[in-house]
């Protein structure tokens, strides 16, 4: 088993660096498949490797390499290049199962299978937990709590969105409040201005792009929990271990709780504010992930925090931990 | 000459039939051998046409499409390619759903400027290179060839070769810009079709987890090799001095044809032709030699794309005489009399023949109708709408396949050259039926009725 996987971690980094050697060799970024940090490609490539729904997205990018290296000029560099493109074909095929035969998939190597959580987390890696929660159902304070409970660090990623949307902060530095952005048109001026600052790209992107950055960063240095519809989605698609967690309860004991916060709330104004918030929660989560944000089955374990409460919920998410053996601290 | 067989047109469609298959079936055979079908294809039509006609009438024919037709295409792509391949446009702009919107149409203006060839040898680097973090990205190229390669040409005789030929037959130079709201309705409607399918599939990519690599301190654009636009404006000016010199009289002789050097028989490789050739190769020679050869590097420069293109293209200029012969045959007797039947039948033979000669077939059969009004030129009063029906089919339906226009093509090997998968020949077509049909219905009903 360890030398299968072994050898699918192998041939991920040959293919990673084929393309690497070939973009150095044509002296040109356009045409390069991967861009940015080796280690997440490495890893998504892998993933690539093991799933047979994902062998068209290999074979594609094999494609597109060699497109580029056939275009550099005849010589000893190419030559070397598409002999070792010959190669690493020629020991795609010869996996377990090939491509054209059927899957590759094998279920003791997906580790990210969340019926094995307890072999989730490997000696190096960091402990993460991720938690997304309706508005109301007290997932912050479930989040904060556990977060102080373990010794962990603690970041929600609405407030890293709110500081990485100011020029010159740190997420060090605290914000007042974490706010959810309305977007409003501003003026040809100010959307000119957003255009240069954020590269053509829509602020809430660039954003996401940064928080994407960011949170990545933070999981190769930290164990953490962190709050936000995006955090596992963005780990699990750069196969970064964690445990997704996603709390909610039913809209009239969050609207309950909610004016229960706020003195000046009514049940029915709360009701409004959660309603709109989860559409924009679904909205956003829709756009960037392609995933519906409230179905449980994208989570490790959908709590409703109605039934069991804050300290009830966090006792129950503890014990888990424990049972899996991702946590050893006394409750 | 009358009586052209319709098993003539079979070398063509021989000639298109492998552009279409053979890169599917036999992709690394086709790579190496595709000037073996290329040589194939012209002798199937060489010989028997040669048995039939006479040897010295099949010499001509081939000849006068060589030298008249496919050098001077092949001239202008090969210095526009060359000159656009020393501009390199970098920054930190990313490639997005908006970016691509406004570049589109930033593209599709410029192309009545700088031509489509122009446009498109500019504009297609910077495209890839901005979505180059993308995985789902071929629309985009796709709607580049759309806009900027075909439809953006329609508003000056410098835009594509047919309007240019029209202006040497006495269409006025600013007559096309009344082709504005037609460019506008077309841009507009498939911008916003653009918009909805990048948007989906830049969501896609999001879903991937696919991250831009933003150079923060960079500017959004900047220019490497800027001063290569001076080629480009002196290769534009060869391009409006070709159409309008041999209409001078001092590139005329006594009997008011074009002077230049005989060949064989009739084929003349004329003067102003000569001049355009020269000023076009001196423009690609003074680029390469004053532009440092790292940006070529940057820019992933390489021969592959123009070799591809002129390879394939002799091989479908040479095969596709007998049907632009039958087409200039029977032109006339097609009984075509309202602008939308112009628009579509110069439209759809515009799809696979070269433009320019079935713009000029349907230009003449129009003015042999003796109107009495409209644009007076030297073939007769054509009435605008019908002259509008003409150019536009011309001009807009060569995106209908990727031989219906030179860039078409060009755009397609470079573009597979740097990392994007582009659709086949009927993969593309494909995209054009779904897209670019429904787009020029519209046209008909708005415009041409």
């Amino acid at each position: 088993m360890e030398m299968k996987k072994k050898q699918i971690r192998e041939l991920a980094v040959r293919i990673y660096e084929l393309d690497r050697d070939v973009y150095k060799a044509s002296g040109s970024s356009l045409g390069r498949v991967f861009h940015g940090n080796r280690k997440r490609h490495v890893r998504q490539i892998k993933e690539n490797l093991l799933h047979r729904n994902r062998a068209h997205v290999i074979l594609s990018d094999m494609a597109l390499i060699s497109n580029m290296a056939r275009t550099l000029p005849q010589g000893e560099e190419r030559e070397e290049l598409m002999k070792r493109y010959d190669a690493i074909l020629h020991d795609i095929e010869t996996l377990p199962t090939s491509f054209t035969e059927g899957d590759i998939l094998d279920m003791n190597l997906a580790e990210l299978n969340s019926l094995k959580m307890d072999k989730r987390f490997s000696e190096e890696d960091r402990k993460i937990i991720c938690i997304g929660r309706t508005c109301g159902s007290g997932g912050n304070e479930i989040g904060f709590a556990l977060a102080s409970k373990l010794g962990m660090n603690f970041y929600d990623i609405s407030v890293m969105n709110e500081i990485l949307s100011i020029p010159g902060k740190s997420l060090e530095d605290e914000p007042d409040e974490a706010k959810i952005h309305k977007k409003r048109f501003q003026g040809i001026k100010k959307w000119l201005k957003d255009f240069k600052d954020f590269h053509g790209l829509a602020e809430q992107d660039k954003i996401f792009f940064d928080t994407m950055k960011l949170l990545l960063d933070k999981a190769e240095k930290e164990d953490m929990v962190i709050m936000g519809r995006f955090a596992h989605s963005i780990l699990s698609r750069y196969h970064v271990p964690h445990v997704s967690l996603f709390v909610t309860a039913p809209l009239d004991a969050r609207a309950k709780r909610l004016s229960l916060i706020n003195e000046n709330m009514t049940v029915e104004q709360a009701r409004k504010i959660i309603e709109r918030e989860d559409a924009d929660h679904r909205r956003a989560y829709k756009f960037y992930t392609g995933k519906e944000w409230d179905a449980s089955d994208n989570y490790d374990l959908t709590i409703n925090s109605a039934s069991y409460g804050i300290q009830g919920s966090l006792d129950l998410i503890l014990k888990l931990l424990q049972d899996k053996s991702i946590v050893t601290e006394e409750i | 000459m009358s009586g052209i067989p319709l098993w003539t047109c079979i070398p063509f469609v021989g000639m298109l039939l492998c552009i279409a298959v053979l890169p599917l079936v036999k992709p690394e055979w086709w790579e190496h051998n595709r000037q073996y079908a290329v040589i194939l294809w012209s002798a199937l039509f060489i010989i028997p046409f040669g048995l039939k006609f006479g040897l010295g009438h099949v010499t001509e024919i081939v000849l006068e499409c060589i030298v008249n037709d496919y050098l001077t295409f092949i001239v202008l792509l090969f210095g526009l390619f060359c000159v656009a391949g020393n501009i390199k446009l970098e920054g930190s702009l990313v490639g997005n759903p908006r970016v691509n919107v406004v570049f589109l149409a930033v593209g599709t203006f410029l192309s009545s400027i700088l031509g489509t060839t122009g446009s498109s040898m500019l504009f297609v680097r910077p495209m890839l290179q901005m979505n180059a973090w993308r995985r789902n990205k071929a629309h985009v190229m796709v709607f580049f060839i759309f806009l900027i390669s075909n439809i953006g040409g329609c508003l000056t005789p410098i835009g594509d070769p047919p309007l240019l030929m029209g202006f040497s037959r006495g269409v006025p130079f600013f007559w096309s810009t009344r082709l504005f709201p037609i460019l506008l309705v077309n841009m507009i409607l498939l911008l916003v079709v653009f918009y909805r399918i990048d948007r989906k599939m830049y969501r896609m990519d999001l879903a991937e987890g696919l991250i831009p690599e933003v150079a923060e301190d960079e500017p959004l654009i900047r220019f490497k090799g800027a001063h290569n636009f001076i080629f480009i404006v002196v290769i534009i000016l060869a391009v409006i001095l070709s159409g309008v010199l041999p209409t001078m009289p001092l590139f005329q002789n006594g009997e008011g044809e074009v002077i230049g050097i005989r060949i064989f028989e009739e084929v003349r490789l004329t003067v102003p032709t000569i001049i355009e050739i020269v000023m076009i190769l001196a423009s690609a020679w003074l680029s390469f030699k004053t532009t440092d050869a790292k940006i070529r590097r940057e820019n992933h420069f390489t021969w592959g794309a123009i070799e591809e293109v002129a390879v394939l293209f002799i091989g479908i200029f040479i095969t596709m005489q007998p049907a632009l012969m039958i087409l200039k045959d029977m032109g006339a007797s097609l009984g075509l009399t309202k602008p939308f039947q112009m628009f579509w039948v110069t439209g759809f033979l515009s799809s696979f023949l070269d433009n320019t000669p079935t713009y000029l077939v349907f230009l003449t059969t129009a003015g042999a109708m003796n109107f009495s009004s409209g644009v007076r030129t030297i073939l007769g009063a054509i009435p605008v709408q019908m002259l509008e029906a003409i150019s536009c089919g011309a001009v807009f339906m060569g995106a209908n396949t990727y031989i219906g226009n030179a860039p078409n093509f060009m755009v397609k090997s470079i573009s597979d050259e740097n990392g994007v998968k582009m659709p086949s020949f009927f993969g593309y077509m494909l995209w054009s039926l779904k897209y670019l049909i429904p787009v020029f219905v519209i046209d008909m009903l708005l415009f041409f009725l």
